[in-house]
């Protein structure tokens, strides 16, 4: 990213007060795989995997059952480190146009840090992986519940791998 | 029996100048060559072929076929298409001639502007100069014109099955449909806007919900799913922001030899009351107040001075942008200017957002394809 963005979304969004903490620990997550079932009642309709900066990234399509109008986009970013993952959750808000996005500090709230509005978008990192729930199609659908299972699911890899 | 059994266009892979470009069709196939092939090639997109204006000027622009006979006295005949592939003779030998220079007459690219040509070649023979023409075969073609080589992301080097970034047809199906008749990188680029802006709101519309994020640009252009939008698939779905539509257009653009940049301003600026791609409701931006940043398709060197194209919004193209009635306004090779300039970047932040509003061209890139 480019320095001077990076340095204006880094004051924007107060990185200082959560760039580089985890409640993790040092667990990290190794590998993180779509098969299809994690998400009840939405169904994968395309992965593509692909490396950027040292991360792994899956980038997903879902639809609910067979509604195309109902999409939901999942990128998931595992890095190498926390801190790597607050730099991916960074690139991904410089990648978001608007300045309304807001840090996320409610009860329930997915992941370690969490940004968001108005149940529609969620961008949150959990130890060393980063992930942007979206709505990708015409009826908007909530995306709260989806990020807190993504966030179970990886928290439960958290436990397997010591 | 004579017949056609394989023509070349792309027959010097190092030069665009007699020949046609390297090209592939997306990014799993290649176009092989030879193009054209006897009960292979059926329909015009079987045989494609791209050719750029501005480095076959003045150029004779010659295809290499080869012809073959089931007929042991035929050793030497003149072919041609009338009107398209100029008469020549050549001689067989055991059956066949292997490849052969025509020389095309009037080819489309020498009619010097963007357009796709679908062409049905009925090809004659003759014994010599007095016996008359007789159809033997026919073959279909179809040619791209664009005005210039690609420029990046687009590559004519290396030119193997691997490299991705070599012109696709299905990249100049559009590209070539939504510049048709652009005799300038200017006109072309402008036309490119216009078409993706009118993808809104049936193809592509802003992301509101997403707060405008990236969704077929963020890090590579996910080309292949946006063509897949178009094509009427799921893509990555309908949603865009200015990162999107700055790829859409410099990506297209410069497939038909436009040389534009993604290139972003800012950062953290407020907004004039804008059209997003998609919308028919003048307000700034969803109702957002301001930009953290926005990305466009600029030119040179992505300042002040140079100009942009922007397909994600239409400004208020009046003596004041800063309140209603708005004239919509389609940015499209407007100059970014300085605050007061009433050019692209007045139109588009408020008097106190234009400060922050500045070209940051150490931003200006050209994703690479996928």
């Amino acid at each position: 990213m480019h320095a001077a963005q990076k340095e204006f979304l880094e004051d924007r969004y107060a990185a200082k007060d959560w760039h580089g903490h985890s409640g993790s620990g040092r667990r990290l997550v190794k590998e993180f795989h779509f098969e299809g079932s994690e998400l009840k009642g939405w169904k994968l309709l395309k992965v593509k995997h692909s490396d950027q900066d040292g991360a792994k990234v899956l980038r997903s399509m879902w639809s609910r059952d067979d509604d195309t109008n109902e999409l939901l986009s999942i990128d998931v970013f595992v890095c190498g480190s926390v801190k790597a993952a607050h730099e991916a959750l960074l690139e991904a808000l410089g990648n978001m146009q608007s300045g309304a996005i807001e840090r996320k500090k409610e009860k329930n709230t997915p992941g370690d840090v969490a940004f968001g509005l108005a149940n529609t978008v969620i961008l949150f990192a959990r130890a060393n992986v980063a992930v942007l729930v979206r709505n990708a199609g015409p009826t908007i659908v909530p995306v709260g519940t989806i990020a807190r299972e993504l966030d179970s699911q990886i928290q439960e890899r958290l436990g397997s791998e010591k | 029996m004579i017949a056609i059994e394989a023509i070349k266009f792309n027959h010097n892979h190092n030069s665009a100048t007699h020949d046609a470009l390297n090209i592939r069709r997306n990014a799993t196939q290649f176009v092989h060559i030879p193009e054209w092939r006897r009960f292979i090639s059926v329909n015009p997109e079987d045989s494609p072929a791209a050719y750029a204006v501005a480095p076959t000027q003045g150029h004779t622009i010659t295809i290499e076929v080869s012809l073959i006979t089931d007929d042991p006295s035929a050793a030497f005949i003149e072919v041609r298409v009338e009107d398209h592939v100029k008469a020549r003779a050549v001689n067989f030998i055991n059956g066949k001639t292997g490849y052969v220079a025509f020389e095309l007459i009037n080819p489309p690219v020498s009619h010097g502007h963007v357009g796709i040509w679908d062409l049905h070649w009925r090809w004659e023979c003759r014994l010599g100069p007095h016996h008359p023409w007789h159809h033997f075969d026919t073959t279909r073609h179809r040619m791209y014109v664009v005005l210039d080589v690609p420029t990046d992301p687009w590559e004519q080097t290396p030119y193997n099955a691997a490299n991705t970034q070599l012109p696709w047809t299905e990249v100049l199906d559009h590209a070539c449909h939504w510049a048709s008749g652009a005799t300038s990188r200017d006109m072309a680029a402008a036309l490119v806007t216009q078409h993706v802006y009118a993808l809104g709101p049936t193809i592509v519309t802003y992301d509101c919900p997403g707060l405008g994020s990236s969704h077929y640009s963020a890090g590579n252009f996910d080309c292949t799913a946006f063509l897949d939008r178009l094509h009427g698939g799921v893509g990555n779905g309908i949603y865009v922001n200015c990162s999107d539509c700055a790829t859409f257009v410099s990506s297209f653009a410069n497939a038909v030899g436009c040389d534009l940049w993604q290139s972003r301003m800012g950062f953290g600026f407020d907004l004039n009351e804008m059209l997003g791609i998609g919308s028919n409701v003048w307000q700034t931006c969803c109702g957002f107040i301001s930009f953290n940043y926005h990305e466009v398709a600029w030119e040179g060197a992505c300042t002040v001075n140079d100009d942009v194209y922007d397909a994600c919004l239409e400004v208020d193209g009046d003596s004041d942008p800063t309140t209603a009635p708005h004239v919509a306004l389609l940015p499209q090779d407007l100059r970014f200017g300085n605050p007061g300039d009433l050019l692209y970047r007045d139109r588009l932040a408020t008097p106190a957002g234009r400060p922050n509003c500045n070209p940051q061209p150490g931003t200006r890139q050209r994703r690479f394809v996928v």
